[in-house]
């Protein structure tokens, strides 16, 4: 059995708060709660999203307050002070905003009571058809948060900050608008950071044990578009149509991960990036090489990474080398991204203990379990070392 | 080969739960006994267990099976996790047709009892299990 989530409407190429308007009045919408961080909600977009949905039935609560990584007492927190009956929650942002927004439209639809640490794709939450409805209009080029069905926490557990992959069907943004242009002011590194979660979300969903027909396009059409328009606008940062290209891979890339899975790339970054607090995308995105070349021990995800290989090269007419991980690394180079933690900084230089700690965590990661190859402690173990040192030679 | 389900297939599966190194790695932690139970049974199997549904509640501890309890009708049993599938969807599940996690996520596998936040971060742990009863085998 194979099904497709996705949201129930994809505004492309749109003018974000015009469309909003429309939106809004299309639906007969009449309370709304408004989220976002403090730095988009500075910026001159916002004010003019606003103004654009501005009429005088129309209620607007506004929250501004979205922190990078949001944690589950966060959420609680906020919904303390905004619990309310509203027709839609707005979510203006990059992949905090957009998950935080998921998060709280749950506690909303369910109450306060209910644990946000338990939500699972394989329960029944009974909210998908229920108000708020949840639009997404996102404002980096990667998380695929508007099109998936994924949150991440933050949460302590036995005195350790840990990062919670949560996901459920029902938590699908029912429309997400993509307009570029909200991401131009985006700072490169951010640009680069958030397209390599969204290269990551394709490679890992390519191979992912749920992978299908209707899954692979997406992952497949991401991977293309990444290796093809980021170079360019790391030449050129204000290149809106490239970015316009990264956004509509980024949206794409979540609706691949979220039918298909993830794998051992998520799983891994997720602890390095909570233990280290290094963004998402940068971690994930190091990490994707070295868990490629581990994959290769199985013939499908070898056969679906050659397939790749073929259509870039013979249809996007880009030269690449001898594999899919060197490939990578290959784009990597060219848009001076580090490899290994080491080029990252000295100070990610972790000794074997905090490397057994890592690999211990990662085993209980749900995204693990989507990896193409099961992997074992040792074979973790031996991932995180090579990235540490950047040495894919490790990975046997 | 013993016959799934039945008492020696439970206590098979214990035993290959103990010489597995994957499941103890990554099941350390887990220390809450899972019944398993198996509805919809074929004709066959139903002359056996006419009372419906049997079970195995497997006590696990730190990725260790330290018993398993067998019931030819698991109705009402309690256990602090309760998985329940019917027959047919077991077998896919430990042939390997279907991975563990997507037979949760297509709601073939249902977890009737049980904290989902806990499950989550156990779904190695699961795969792990469901290699020691491949090795158990179904005829
Ligand atoms: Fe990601």
């Amino acid at each position: 059995m194979t099904e497709l989530s996705l949201p129930r409407r994809i505004l492309i190429d749109e003018d974000a708060g015009s469309a909003l308007g429309t939106l809004l009045e299309y639906y007969n919408i009449n309370s709304i709660l408004l989220v976002t961080d403090k730095v988009i909600a500075n910026k001159d977009f916002f004010k003019e999203i606003l103004s654009l949905i501005d009429r005088e039935d129309l209620k607007i609560r506004i929250f501004s307050n979205v922190n990078p990584e949001p944690s589950i007492s966060d959420v609680i927190e906020v919904y303390q002070d905004y619990r309310d009956s509203y027709d839609a929650i707005i979510a203006v942002g990059g992949g905090s905003v957009i998950d935080f927004s998921k998060s709280l439209s749950i506690l909303i639809k369910k109450g306060g009571e209910f644990d946000l640490r338990g939500v699972a794709p394989f329960q029944s939450l009974g909210i998908e058809f229920t108000k708020p409805l949840l639009i997404a209009i996102p404002t980096t080029c990667g998380t695929g948060s508007d099109a998936s069905y994924g949150i991440v926490l933050t949460d302590t557990l036995d005195n350790i900050l840990v990062k919670l992959a949560l996901g459920n069907y029902e938590l699908v943004p029912h429309i997400t608008i993509l307009d570029a242009k909200l991401a131009l002011e985006l700072p490169i590194n951010l640009k680069i950071g958030t397209a390599l979660d969204a290269l990551s979300h394709a490679v890992e969903s390519l191979v992912a044990i749920d992978s299908n027909e209707f899954t692979r396009p997406y992952s497949e059409h991401t991977i293309r578009y990444i290796f093809k328009y980021l170079p360019r606008i790391v030449d050129n940062p204000q290149d809106l149509e490239s970015l316009k290209k990264i956004m509509y891979a980024a949206t794409m890339a979540g609706i691949a991960f979220t039918n298909a899975g993830l794998g051992l790339a998520h799983a891994i970054a997720h602890q390095l990036g909570a233990g280290l607090h290094i963004h998402h995308g940068t971690i994930v995105g190091m990490t994707l090489p070295y868990v490629v070349k581990f994959n290769y021990r199985s013939p499908t995800a070898r056969e679906m990474y050659e397939g790749i290989r073929k259509i870039i090269t013979l249809i996007d007419d880009i030269k690449l080398g001898n594999n899919f991980y060197e490939d990578i690394i290959d784009l990597y180079d060219r848009i001076g991204f580090p490899n290994s933690l080491v080029k990252l900084s000295r100070e990610y230089h972790i000794s074997s203990d905090a490397i057994n700690k890592y690999a211990d965590m990662a085993l209980h990661d749900p995204e693990i379990v989507y990896n193409p190859v099961p992997p074992r402690y040792e074979d973790i173990r031996m991932i995180i070392k090579a990235l540490v040192e950047g040495d894919i030679n490790i990975i046997t | 080969m013993p016959r799934f389900p039945s008492r020696e297939w439970a206590d098979e599966l214990c035993k290959a739960i103990n010489e597995s190194e994957g499941y103890r790695r990554s099941a350390k932690g887990w220390v809450w006994p899972i019944l398993f139970k198996v509805t919809d049974l074929p004709d066959e199997l139903r002359k056996i267990y006419a009372r419906g549904s049997p079970g195995m509640k497997v006590e696990l501890d730190n990725g260790v099976c330290k018993g398993v309890e067998w019931y030819d009708d698991a109705e009402g049993v309690d256990s602090p996790y309760i998985i329940s599938a019917k027959y047919s969807d077991w077998l896919d599940v430990i042939n390997g047709k279907v991975h563990p996690v997507s037979a949760f996520v297509r709601r073939r596998l249902k977890l009737e009892k049980g904290s989902f936040a806990t499950i989550m971060r156990y779904s190695m742990a699961a795969v792990e299990l469901v290699k020691c009863a491949q090795k158990v085998g179904i005829e």
